[in-house]
């Protein structure tokens, strides 16, 4: 029996998958890229390629929630893809949807939700590396940061003011990076809406 | 021993170490970080294979075991210089808290693999994300070919050094364009498999749609 119709559910899940499959792909092709070159914090450059994604996805495809469903199918791809690691990155693409979908939900994919959801996972994405050292090893790790942090401090002859001197613009750093990309990804978005219009 | 056994005999030595951290000297704790590995090898080669390499669980605890010497409080002296033994010895207990955690992981995942519960799920009221969860996993490979296909061709166009950032966003581009076009007959082959049902058409005609689009 054939379909003349697609329903708007159909639509909104066939995005959802072929955006999540995509996005499985390129963490997969870029994610090696980054882990053979040793690229330092390679994971904040993957969470930023992937809010680059998701707003371009967002951008064409302007539907709140297809960015949370994306995220579901991709970390379910990801559970089910052979590989060690699993649980860390799965988690990672649960909060960097969900915090996208949150940029975009008041008014949509446009250049400021695109530099604050950019912003926010690849922040996610710095913290999350920590919180996950803490589950695995343990509290003392929170420990270990701050005493680095103040030795760190006292090489540079900075005043001791509990690490916030190095963390704050550092942090600052990280979040332009992510920022910067998302504005990619829905420039990208709205370049792919201009060539299906002139078709 | 079955392998359903080995995967359990693991879960059960990888909670048991996690309780002995607890209970044991800190002074221990290194030896029991290195029975565990040594007895996952043994026991069960596929969960201590998934778990990590042994060489890289102790560079990992050598490296930490450094840093604690340095930055713990100084409860001895060498040569002159302060070094903290309580540091190191934390650092040991740190790593053999993450190899008992990751094996309690891997054995878990092993005992009950995700493949399951994706079975079970197409039984229940979530049946439309697990059929698209189905679709877009046999999407993946040609997905990963096409990627790979517009990289080379964008090389080609603009080679070197200079040509990095083009390059990157021509394929991010064609990656949004591609996935943009494959979404429409997705939605076309859920719509038409909707009232048969069973993935298997569904995943065939997603491929060939994905392929003539």
């Amino acid at each position: 029996m054939k379909h003349d119709a697609i329903t708007e559910s159909e639509r909104f899940w066939g995005h959802a998958a072929a955006f999540g499959a995509m996005w499985g792909a390129i963490e997969a092709t870029v994610g090696t890229f980054l882990h053979a070159l040793k690229i330092p914090f390679g994971g904040t450059v993957l969470a930023g390629t992937g809010a680059a994604f998701l707003f371009a996805l967002r951008t064409v495809y302007p539907k709140r929630g297809v960015v949370l469903a994306t995220g579901a199918v991709c970390a379910g791809v990801k559970l089910l893809s052979p590989a060690t690691a699993v649980v860390g990155p799965m988690a990672g693409i649960l909060v960097e949807s969900l915090l996208i979908e949150l940029a975009c939900f008041a008014f949509g994919a446009n250049p400021i939700s695109a530099a604050v959801g950019g912003g926010l996972a690849t922040l996610w994405a710095l913290s999350q590396k920590v919180l996950t050292q803490i589950v695995l090893y343990g509290a003392p790790m929170i420990d270990l940061y701050r005493e680095l942090l103040q030795r760190a401090e006292k090489w540079l002859g900075l005043a001791p003011s509990g690490g916030w001197s190095v963390v704050v613009p550092f942090a600052s750093l990280v979040s332009t990076l992510g920022a910067i990309l998302a504005l990619g990804g829905h420039r990208a978005g709205l370049k792919v809406l201009a060539r299906r219009r002139r078709r | 021993m079955s392998e359903k056994r080995r995967h359990a005999a693991v879960l059960v030595l990888a909670a048991g170490l996690l309780a002995a951290l607890y209970v044991t000297r800190p002074e221990m704790h290194a030896g029991l970080g290195i029975a565990m590995l040594g007895l996952a090898a043994v026991l069960d080669p596929k969960v201590a294979k998934r778990s990590g390499r042994p060489l890289r669980w102790l560079g990992t605890a050598i490296v930490l075991a450094a840093v604690g010497l340095w930055l713990g409080p100084g409860d001895m002296r060498v040569r002159g210089h302060a070094i903290s033994l309580a540091g190191a010895l934390a650092a040991t207990t740190m790593v053999s808290r993450a190899i008992g955690l990751v094996m309690l992981g891997s054995a878990a995942g092993a005992l009950y693999p995700a493949e399951r519960a994706l079975a079970r799920l197409r039984r229940t009221r979530f049946r439309r994300f697990a059929e698209v969860l189905v679709v877009a996993l046999e999407l993946v490979p040609s997905l990963l070919g096409a990627l790979e296909t517009a990289r080379r061709e964008s090389a080609a166009r603009r080679p070197g050094l200079r040509g990095f950032p083009g390059r990157i966003l021509e394929t991010f581009v064609f990656a949004v364009e591609h996935a943009s076009a494959l979404a429409d007959s997705v939605a076309q082959r859920l719509a038409e498999s909707a009232p048969q049902g069973g993935p298997s058409s569904l995943t065939e005609s997603a491929e060939q749609g994905g392929v003539s689009s």
